[in-house]
């Protein structure tokens, strides 16, 4: 495995301050070795979900492609690249890097080292899964079967970014228009979109302004004013929506488009987990939070547990949720002054007004003062020497390391969830003035 | 994954021809042993008394500053509130030389701690109608700096200004080995690059550098200065203090400048032909007792002064 070091550079862009992060990489023993000079990487991962290459460039040079000690064993011939799977890779150019950005895609055999599609202008290859590609040209469209090299084209146009490490049932009904969808120039009205199967046909002629990709077995199609769920069997499920709100855990609804009210939770399930107009939420977006608070027209604050949707009263004087365990004294949009464990029922006072969220093993604090340094806390309420830490992508898909990118006082580097260094370097590493 | 791929493609296209990014160089490996034992400090720094630190972090004007000013800063923090180094440390955040001056004339920012700023910021500041009160507090110096395996140990103004024109392209043509010189140079709103030109190009045009190191091109910068550790082909430069005493990469050995080599010593005493001030600035209007003008008094007082010696500058003279 590579774990990636992270270097930060300020730099003047146009007058204003821009953070540029540089990516080198240290090995399993925690030997540097690669040196901060990445603007991107990507991990190429096996059926097992494990990292079996990696992809990364600096934008201005064809991508490298790493072996697992850091070694460069190739490059993929567009500046940007991800992978499909662990056997090839997507990669992107444009044309010109002032004005209008025209890209093209094309796609890479990681392992032959031969490009199988160039990539021009107009041409777009997308990931569907990690055998199967779909690839737009002028004259139409095809998937095409990574193994077995079967083109089959099909008479829709990709209508959005299928994930490609959803279920096989899940990609198995794919969104699309019949017209291509220009990434941008917003076409004058939207077109109609369906559901293709994968043998190249239409499952679902198209007949909706919005179609979504399915997730766990229900997609949202509909127009600008109604939309609803439909199953994999296409049968309307899950009740009238004016507005619905896609998240990984499950999704936010609206009943009536003319008259705001508080959104209601439904689970990825399609169960209610709150009904709407009841209460407020915050912190319920689009990412994976473990908690978000809920407030109550009528009643105390309570605290969903996501992404199982059960509702629990907070600890008294705790109102705002960090974990399904840990909890602030912060009111809305205020800063916290004291952390409660329930777990351990430790509770803590931080050294000044700040604003906290748990990453991983730890309660990272930014503090309301701005000449403040930033805290980090240990669930015991310990404070560290570290001003931030960032949880470090496990080598299997969706798992967490256990491993930190931290920062303190002038070194930067990994720690464990104890807090040892694993691997430690200066922060000065560039020269910038 | 493609909607992904030209986010990033954008966002990077975005800001890698908007910019003229900095050349630096990169470690070859630039790690510590980590330290043996648990690395948590105690929970609080000592609580000063209040009779005997100005400030606390709560009163504490906002910092910026340049790259090489940062241990400056932290001892100046540790000194106005008593807060130990650890603390200190974590909370110095700068934003470099340009941008500093940038966040002080918008009020983002209090004082800064800062090297001098190149034409075109200066022109910006002139331009926002926004008056900066300055003091030089302390003494830095331009070095270059090279592999040290290069034979090379000294260059003079003109040698310098003929590579950077272009007219010297081989370390031979300077008594070096017979190899071209790979010329790096610092982005025009960098505070080093400032300092290059008030000393050594002046108006001059400096010669375009070769494709792989073309300003514009952050990926073939990133790849070649790997030379400055790799090889004695490269040649750079930087402040005294930051590479002295900051910059975490070996293999690097500065240059004299007509035969006087950059040292402590020889930048205190102005013998160092590119000695140069850095200042203290806060915005001319602050009242007379506002936090920032007090630490600026305070940084021109004899204790401010040791502060400035203690953290290894060289004091204003």
């Amino acid at each position: 495995m590579l774990w990636p070091t992270t270097s930060t550079r300020t730099i003047g862009l146009e007058g204003w301050a821009t953070e540029q992060i540089q990516y080198g990489f240290i090995d399993v023993q925690g030997t540097p070795v690669v040196p901060p000079r990445y603007a991107w990487f990507s991990y190429c991962r096996d059926d097992a979900g494990r990292t079996a290459l990696v992809l990364a460039g600096s934008g201005t040079a064809p991508a490298d492609i790493l072996d697992l000690s850091g070694e460069v064993i190739g490059h993929v011939p567009g500046r940007f690249a991800d992978c499909v799977g662990d056997t090839h890779a997507v990669f992107v150019t444009h044309s010109s890097e002032i004005g209008p950005l025209e890209f093209g895609s094309g796609l890479f055999d990681l392992r032959s080292g031969e490009t199988m599609i160039e990539a021009k202008p107009g041409r777009t290859v997308t990931t569907i899964d990690r055998r199967t590609v779909n690839v737009h040209r002028a004259k139409g469209e095809y998937f095409l079967d990574l193994v077995t090299g079967e083109k089959t084209p099909h008479p829709g146009f990709l209508a959005g970014y299928p994930d490609a490490s959803a279920s096989p049932a899940d990609l198995a009904l794919i969104p699309a228009s019949t017209v291509p969808i220009d990434t941008y120039a917003e076409p004058e009205e939207a077109p109609l979109n369906g559901y293709l199967d994968r043998s190249g046909g239409w499952a679902l002629e198209p007949a909706f302004r919005r179609a979504d990709p399915f997730q766990a077995g229900y997609a949202v199609v509909g127009d600008d004013t109604s939309v609803h769920f439909i199953d994999t069997a296409f049968q309307r499920v899950g009740g009238d929506w004016a507005r619905v709100y896609a998240t990984q855990w499950g999704y936010q609804v609206e009943p009536d488009a003319l008259h705001q009210s508080d959104p209601g939770l439904l689970g990825l399930d399609l169960r209610v987990i709150l009904e709407p107009g009841v209460a407020e939420t915050t912190g319920c977006g689009w990412s994976s939070p473990t908690v978000c608070d809920v407030h109550p027209h009528a009643g105390p604050p309570q605290v969903l547990l996501l992404p199982e949707g059960r509702l629990i009263d907070p600890p008294e004087g705790f109102d705002r949720a960090l974990s399904p365990t840990q909890f602030s004294d912060a009111p809305p949009e205020g800063p916290a002054t004291r952390i409660h464990d329930a777990a351990t029922g430790i509770t803590f006072a931080l050294d000044r007004p700040s604003y906290c969220e748990t990453v991983g093993a730890w309660i990272r604090c930014g503090p309301e003062v701005a000449a403040a340094p930033p805290a980090v806390y240990r669930a015991d309420g310990e404070r560290t020497e570290f001003r931030d830490v960032t949880g470090v992508e496990g080598a299997v898909r969706d798992t967490a390391s256990g491993y930190y990118w931290a920062t303190a006082g002038s070194h930067q580097g990994f720690i464990d969830e104890a807090g040892r260094w694993l691997y430690r370097e200066s922060r000065y590493t560039t020269l910038e003035d | 994954m493609t909607a992904r791929l030209i986010g990033i493609a954008a966002a990077l296209a975005l800001t890698l021809t908007a910019c003229t990014p900095a050349t630096q160089p990169t470690p070859s490996t630039s790690s510590d042993p980590a330290p043996p034992s648990s690395p948590s400090v105690p929970t609080q720094p000592d609580t000063p008394e209040p009779s005997s630190h100005p400030f606390s972090f709560e009163t504490l004007p906002r910092f910026d500053g340049s790259t090489a000013n940062i241990p400056l800063i932290s001892l100046v923090i540790q000194r106005l509130t008593g807060a130990s180094a650890a603390e200190a440390d974590n909370a110095v955040q700068v934003t470099t030389t340009p941008n500093a001056y940038r966040a002080l004339v918008a009020g983002e920012t209090d004082l800064l701690l800062v090297y001098e700023a190149n034409a075109t910021v200066k022109q910006e500041v002139e331009d926002s109608g926004v008056k900066l009160e300055s003091h030089p507090i302390g003494r830095d110096a331009l070095v270059f700096f090279t592999n040290a395996a290069n034979p090379v140990t000294s260059l003079t103004t003109e040698q310098l200004r003929d590579i950077y024109t272009g007219r010297i392209t081989n370390w031979k043509q300077v008594g070096g080995d017979d190899i071209g010189i790979v010329a790096y140079q610092r982005t025009e709103e960098s505070g080093s690059q400032a300092l290059m030109r008030k000393y050594v190009m002046g108006d001059r045009t400096m010669a375009k550098a070769p494709s792989e190191l073309v300003t514009d091109d952050m990926g073939g910068i990133i790849e070649g200065v790997s030379d400055y550790a790799n090889s004695g082909n490269a040649l750079g430069y930087s402040v005294y203090y930051y590479l002295a005493n900051m910059y975490a990469v070996e293999g690097i050995r500065m240059l004299g400048i007509g035969d006087v080599m950059p040292s402590h010593e020889t930048i205190g005493a102005g013998k160092y032909p590119y000695v140069n001030d850095f200042f203290v600035i806060i915005r001319a209007d602050e009242p007379a007792d506002s936090p920032a003008r007090q630490v600026m008094e305070w940084l021109l007082s004899p204790d401010g002064t040791r502060t400035v010696a203690d953290a290894g500058y060289v004091p204003a003279g």
